[in-house]
């Protein structure tokens, strides 16, 4: 998973270099340039009847103002991924913070922490948004509410996870050797609730990316002059017979979602090719160490059942 | 169980209050707030003299907004000059519609999918079906509802999918040919996470040893499935029941905006538009009320199911 954050991240910091406007390098006698591979910007307009049908030029067209619009899907999706992958590392250390806070704070602190995060877990997040974007028009809307209300489901995982191992026999047996609380909050407890958030995080950045592309599609919140998916999608959705508009920016709020998902579709059919051409013994030895799902209602292999009956 | 009770009912409270403050502020304190338009409207009529500056903050003021909410005044609408309970329960009707349609219709095909992954289904076509579930729990609905309406627009007569005029809305006979792509878009989000959840419990639930023991005395698949696993797996299902349709209140919003459909979130939608302040601010603290009430329901409803079997298992 960290690698493909990893993948996603060096990606989008490569498409200004991809797709420019501007040549990338001129040299001091001008007689060399360098031109990114899509020599167009993210605003830059193209005469004729816009959206413009795909072309050797425009591979996939462009949209209804006259812009490229490969190149704003890419500058829609750096923009989307950059914006909500510092949100969600920001979201993370609040939820990392907050969480162990409520768990070694003295007491009234601790419930104070307790209540306001199960109070906010508990709030209309979209509606709450809508309401603060409707006084805050602009994207730091979005991301100071985010940074206030999204991280209490977070900050509750790391508050069990903080409490199993604040009670842990290791943590014990080093509070009796008399090491340092601040030793114990910082190498033992802190790296240890790392691990469900280490799990959360593609579930805050599939979650804050929708909830972009969802805020640009309904024309709550822009990033104009700059590209966004969600306002692709808005374009799409105006212009709704254009199969190129629509589908485009489609897939590409799909690609990020989907690679960040937990189950790969393309193990399982591996495994399936893999169990045709394993020999018979093989089969059978992987049948009995398959997990136990309802093992007991499906029914044996022929052989296996007709060796059972001979027995 | 009491004690749990009054705590989550505390939890409850102060998320209202916090929710209640923070509409009070916006309300009263924001640029476009109740006071600059009350000052536009003196202006229009032609009286001078009118303070150009909001007022500050006042406890009597926060407390009268308090006891005009317990009253039941939650303002006027500015957009459509009436009170703004009357706004959101005429477009909550057409909302409720379309959710009773795609709640029954999940309720369905979720009970089908599971019998069939639990019984019908190899190891394989289990699987795919999982990662199919999980890989549509992930696409937001609305997307799904910009897809169908491109195919809409491809294959299906205007008529079946455009909602031009917002008086015909309230009407069911010129509403129900419109339902098909919100309820579509919700059953593509709805029936994944409804099966998901149903088949962990189920799968949990079979490796029990009266199951297994039943089996082993020749009971039917069928019996087994519909006399023993779902009802004890029902009041599991029933308890994330709540939980899941706060869901419904949250991709309204985008699902009609694309379809056109007036309901409870395309109220939300244009209540924003038009910067109306009241409507908005009654919607989220509806939406506040709704959802604690639905999740403190969640909670005593897990809560009562754990606290009877820790009883049972204990006697």
């Amino acid at each position: 998973m960290l690698k493909r954050i990893l993948f996603l991240t060096v990606f989008s910091l490569l498409i200004p270099f991809i797709a420019s406007e501007k040549p990338l390098y001129i040299s001091n006698d001008k007689k060399i340039t360098i031109q990114s591979i899509i020599p167009y910007g993210e605003n830059q307009f193209f005469d004729g009847q816009a959206p413009l049908a795909p072309s050797l030029e425009h591979l996939l067209g462009t949209d209804d103002r006259g812009r490229d619009l490969l190149v704003r899907l890419l500058y829609g999706f750096r923009n989307n991924f950059l914006y909500c992958l510092s949100l969600s590392a920001f979201i993370c250390v609040i939820a990392l913070l907050l969480g162990v806070g409520s768990v070694i704070l003295s007491h009234p602190f601790k419930g104070l922490l307790v209540l306001l995060t199960e109070s906010l877990f508990c709030l209309p997040f979209y509606f709450l948004l809508i309401a603060i974007l409707s006084v805050v028009e602009s994207s730091h809307g979005i991301y100071f509410t985010c940074l206030f209300f999204f991280w209490p489901p977070f900050a509750l995982l790391v508050r069990s996870e903080a409490s199993k191992v604040l009670t842990s026999n290791y943590i014990l047996s080093a509070k009796a050797m008399g090491v340092t609380k601040s030793r114990i909050l910082f190498f033992h407890l802190l790296p240890n609730c790392l691990t469900p958030l280490k799990a959360a995080f593609p579930l805050v950045f599939s979650g804050l990316f929708s909830l972009l592309a969802y805020v640009h599609y309904l024309g709550i919140a822009s990033f104009e002059p700059q590209a966004s998916l969600g306002e692709l999608l808005s374009e799409a959705k105006s212009n709704i017979t254009n199969p190129y508009l629509v589908f485009a920016p489609l897939i590409a709020c799909l690609i990020p979602l989907s690679l960040l998902m937990p189950t790969k579709p393309s193990k399982v059919l591996f495994k399936k090719l893999q169990l045709y051409y394993l020999s018979y013994f093989e089969r059978m030895e992987n049948f009995f160490r398959q997990e136990n799902r309802l093992t007991r209602f499906i029914k044996l292999p022929k052989q296996m059942s007709g060796e059972r009956l001979r027995n | 169980m009491k004690s749990y009770l009054f705590k989550r009912l505390f939890i409850t409270l102060s998320s209202l209050f916090i929710a209640f403050c923070i509409s009070f502020l916006v309300l009263e304190y924001a640029p476009g707030n109740r006071q600059d338009f009350d000052r536009v409207k003196l202006l229009e009529a032609g009286v001078t003299g009118a303070s150009t500056q909001t007022s500050p903050f006042s406890f009597s003021k926060f407390f009268n907004r308090v006891l005009q909410m317990a009253q039941g005044n939650m303002g006027e609408s500015l957009t459509f000059h009436e009170d703004t309970k009357n706004v959101i329960l005429k477009h909550t009707k057409t909302s409720l519609v379309y959710w009773s349609v795609s709640f029954t219709l999940t309720i369905l095909f979720s009970f089908t999918l599971s019998y069939f992954a639990c019984f019908r289904l190899g190891n394989f076509s289990y699987a795919l079906l999982r990662n199919l579930c999980l890989f549509f729990y992930k696409i937001p609905p609305f997307l799904v509802a910009l897809l169908l309406l491109y195919l809409a627009n491809m294959i299906l007569p205007t008529a079946w999918f455009k909602m031009e005029e917002p008086t015909q809305h309230f009407q069911l006979n010129t509403l129900l040919p419109h339902l098909w792509l919100p309820v579509v878009a919700y059953l593509t989000f709805l029936i994944p996470s409804f099966f998901l959840q149903l088949d962990t419990w189920i799968q949990e639930e079979s490796n029990k040893e009266y199951l297994i023991a039943l089996n082993a005395r020749g009971f039917s698949k069928k019996s087994i499935f519909f006399r023993h696993l779902l009802p004890n797996v029902c009041p599991l299902f029933l308890s994330i029941f709540p939980l899941i349709t706060r869901n419904l209140l949250v991709l309204s919003v985008a699902i009609e905006v694309t379809c056109q459909i007036h309901g409870f979130g395309f109220l939300g939608f244009l209540s924003f538009t038009t910067r109306d302040t009241p409507l908005l601010l009654t919607l989220f603290l509806f939406s506040c009320t709704l959802e604690l009430t639905l999740i403190l329901l969640t909670d005593i409803l897990l809560r009562s199911i754990y606290f009877s079997q820790d009883r049972l298992v204990h006697a």
